[in-house]
This record gives C-alpha cells, sequence and structure tokens, in this order.
C-alpha cells in the first residue's frame, strides 16, 4: 500500500475536522473520527518537523556563504 | 666641354649628369609639396636615415616612381610629429604629402630629399579609411552580427589572441587567476602581433586558428596593452573588421588605448577600455550569477518559513478543534450522555415513566428507569 504524503494526510485531516465540526455525525463515529484525526495530525506533524530541518539546513548554508562572504 | 671623335660630339657622363644636375637645380629653385604613397620607408636604425620608395597608383597600377631620403634629424624630426598627430609612426603604405625638393646625383641618380611631411594629411587619410571600413561593413549588413551573439551566461572557455610577454595579457591573466576568487576558467593563448603593418595579417591567421576549434571555447579576446596608442589604426582595417564582425564566437576586446574608438571594437561584442576592465567584465559575471543564486535560496527559505509556519498554525488550531469536540473531554468537565436503546437522548419530550436509560459520566456509566417526567 502507497503511504500517504502530506498533502493527503493533511487534506483527509482537513475533511475530519469540518465533519465533526457539521455535528453531523453520532457519538460513537465522533470519537472514531477523532482517533483518526489525532493520528494523522501527528504525522503530518512530524513530517512538518522534517522539512522545517531541512529549510533550516538551507538557512545555515547561506549564513555560512555569507560569513565565508564567497 | 664636348669632346669631338671621329665628328662626333660627345659629353662623358659625369659632363652629361652634371648638366643635368645644374639644369635641375636652375629650375626647381625651392622647395614644394607632393602627394604620394609611401611604398617602402627604408629606414635604418644605425645610420638613422630613411630612403622611402615614392609611388603614385592608378588602377593599383605604379604610373609614377621615385626613391627619397630623410636625413637623420629630420627623421626624427618628422616622425616625432607624425605620432602625436596620427597616434602611428611613419610607415609602409600609407599616403602622404611631403615637402621636398630635388636632389640629383651623377652617381645616385634623382631623388627627393624629404624635408618634412604633414601629419594632418595622413590623419585624414587614415580617418577616411576608417569611415570606408564602416560604412562598406555597414552595407553588408554585417554590423550588428557579432554583438547579436549570446555570450553565454558563465564564459568559462576563453580563446585569447594576445602576446605572452605583453603587459595587457599580463594584466588579464593576473585576475582570472588571482588565487581569492573561487571561478575557475579555462584560456589558451593564440599569439600574435598587436600593433603595427603587420598585424593585420597576424590577427587574421589566429582568428582563422580559433574558428577552426570553436567548439571548445565560449569567446574570443583581443588583448592588448602597455604599448600606448600608437600603431592601432590596423584595427580599423576593412578584412579584420569584416572577420570580426561576421565571426561565429562573440569577440571580447580589450585593446587598452585613450584615443578614439577602433571599428574592430565597435562590431565586437563588448568592448573594454583595457585589459584588467576585461578581466573584471568577466568575473563580475561569476560573481553576479553567485549572487543571484544566493538570492533564489534565500527567496526559497523565506517562502518555506512562511509555509511551515501557516501549517504548523493551521495544525495547531485543529488540534484545538479536536480537543473541543472530543465528547471525553466534555464528559471531563462534568457533562453526562444518555443513550435509550443506542440513541443519545437530546430531549425530555423522547422519554416516558419506565424507560431504562444508559448514562455516560467520565469514569463510567449507569443504568437509570425513569419514574417521572414534568
Amino acid at each position: 500500500m502507497k503511504t500517504k504524503n502530506y498533502t493527503q494526510k493533511f487534506e483527509e485531516l482537513t475533511k475530519i475536522v469540518k465533519e465533526l465540526e457539521g455535528g453531523d455525525i453520532t457519538i460513537d463515529d465522533m470519537t472514531l473520527k477523532i482517533q483518526q484525526a489525532l493520528v494523522l495530525l501527528d504525522e503530518c506533524k512530524e513530517s512538518l518537523s522534517i522539512v522545517t530541518e531541512d529549510v533550516n539546513k538551507i538557512r545555515d548554508e547561506i549564513n555560512s556563504a555569507n560569513e565565508n562572504n564567497i | 666641354m664636348a669632346k669631338e671623335e671621329n665628328g662626333i660630339k660627345y659629353f662623358t657622363l659625369l659632363e652629361a649628369l652634371r648638366s643635368i644636375q645644374n639644369t635641375l637645380l636652375n629650375r626647381y629653385t625651392s622647395s614644394f609639396w607632393v602627394k604620394a604613397d609611401l611604398m617602402k620607408l627604408n629606414h635604418y636604425v644605425h645610420s638613422g636615415h630613411a630612403y622611402p620608395d615614392l609611388v603614385e597608383k592608378q588602377d593599383n597600377k605604379i604610373v609614377a616612381q621615385v626613391r627619397s631620403l630623410i636625413w637623420k634629424d629630420d627623421f626624427e624630426r618628422i616622425n616625432s610629429k607624425f605620432v602625436s598627430t596620427t597616434k602611428e609612426p611613419i610607415k609602409d603604405g600609407i599616403t602622404v604629402l611631403i615637402y621636398c625638393r630635388i636632389q640629383f646625383d651623377a652617381l645616385y641618380g634623382l631623388s627627393l630629399r624629404i624635408i618634412d611631411i604633414d601629419p594632418l594629411f595622413t590623419l585624414g587619410e587614415l580617418e577616411k579609411e576608417r569611415l570606408d571600413t564602416i560604412r562598406k561593413i555597414k552595407e553588408e549588413g554585417l554590423w550588428d552580427n557579432n554583438k547579436k551573439l549570446s555570450l553565454p551566461l558563465l564564459p568559462k572557455r576563453l580563446a585569447i589572441i594576445s602576446v605572452q610577454t605583453s603587459k595587457g595579457y599580463s594584466d588579464f591573466m593576473n585576475i582570472i587567476n588571482e588565487e581569492k576568487q573561487p571561478y575557475k576558467l579555462f584560456t589558451m593563448l593564440f599569439p600574435s602581433l598587436l600593433q603595427g603593418d603587420n598585424a593585420v595579417e597576424s590577427l587574421l591567421i589566429a582568428l582563422d586558428a580559433i574558428e577552426v576549434v570553436k567548439d571548445h571555447f565560449d569567446a574570443v579576446l583581443i588583448i592588448r596593452g602597455g604599448g600606448g596608442d600608437i600603431g592601432l589604426a590596423c584595427y580599423n582595417n576593412y578584412e579584420l573588421v569584416k572577420c570580426i564582425a561576421s565571426y561565429p564566437l562573440p569577440v571580447l576586446t580589450g585593446i587598452g588605448h585613450s584615443t578614439n574608438e577602433t571599428v574592430s571594437e565597435m562590431v565586437s561584442n563588448k568592448t573594454a577600455i583595457t585589459p584588467t576592465e576585461l578581466a573584471d567584465f568577466i568575473i563580475k559575471r561569476f560573481v553576479n550569477f553567485d549572487q543571484q543564486l544566493k538570492e533564489i535560496k534565500l527567496n526559497l527559505f523565506n517562502i518555506a518559513s512562511r509555509r511551515i509556519e501557516r501549517e504548523t498554525q493551521t495544525l495547531a488550531n485543529y488540534q484545538q478543534v479536536l480537543k473541543l469536540l472530543d465528547p471525553k473531554n466534555l464528559l471531563k468537565r462534568g457533562y453526562s450522555i444518555s443513550y435509550l436503546k443506542d440513541k443519545i437522548i437530546t430531549s425530555a419530550s423522547e422519554l416516558k415513566k419506565g424507560d431504562q436509560l444508559v448514562t455516560l459520566f467520565a469514569d463510567g456509566k449507569i443504568i437509570s428507569t425513569v419514574t417521572d417526567k414534568e
């Protein structure tokens, strides 16, 4: 099974949140959906954290280049 | 005095030539101006004298020719004035207006002794050649051809026409090979004369040699410097200008002078006043490119940072919404949920006496029966 990427997970999370906010859902379904949403939320945060590290590396390279005045 | 032998009067050769000499000297008592082509200067460095061959041509054929002479002192004075006005030394192949007087010697024959040369006349001739070249190149539609060639963003492979020992070449290479600059360029020298009469042929040979291997180069550079402003008329030569204008690679010039721009420079892809300026121009292209890359990287960083910030904020909002909606959290705050046959009761009107309810609390559930209803 193909792993979902950040965008797919984020879209799924957004869809669940909208369903929950709509209120047209049973308590049992709500509990299930919230559990799914929390899992997706954690995965999205983790992906975002990896991207943040990559971006920070670019920032460090820029700073290093400026210091070396190349 | 004529002699007589067998009834025939005759003169000796010396008498005849001396008579011609006297006649010429009596007829041509003053100096006069003559326009002529200086076919060959014949300047002898050791003695300092010059013996120019003067000719007049019609339809490219010599129709008059005479020897002339310039004594050492006259030559130094005339040449100095000539250089100062025309930025060219007296040389073979130029048209001159000479101030001279007739000389006739029994041993050496007829010649013109040159007393002066009008440099302004020759300057006019040189300017005429320059303007002729411009006109012809424009008429042939070649004027902008080399300028229209696109110089690569990073010209890394340079064919250089110069003299290895010249100051201009040395100045250029010092900047290109500067230790602190991080860009490594490939250069190859194609030696050539860069000024004077033979420069045109020499430059054309070098350009032809580069054209054979043109795929290995991004541009051709003509670098001259340290030679003052003398001998640059060759850069107005039609054949050389035509070759540069129609050359398949961008031609960049750093000829190093302070006088009017030559036609070769006018038609070249890029012209710099000095070799140093040309080297700076090339290195600057690399520096600018590097700077652009840095700016792009910085922009990417800023865009990515803003996006991450926005996503992080959205996720935080979702987390808050989920927390608020989670029934477990409602129960923790003291609310309870009651079911009747697995259906949530949201109104008292849904119940009647005797119904059995299941009520959820945060820490468990109870079962109760409806005993009364108000």
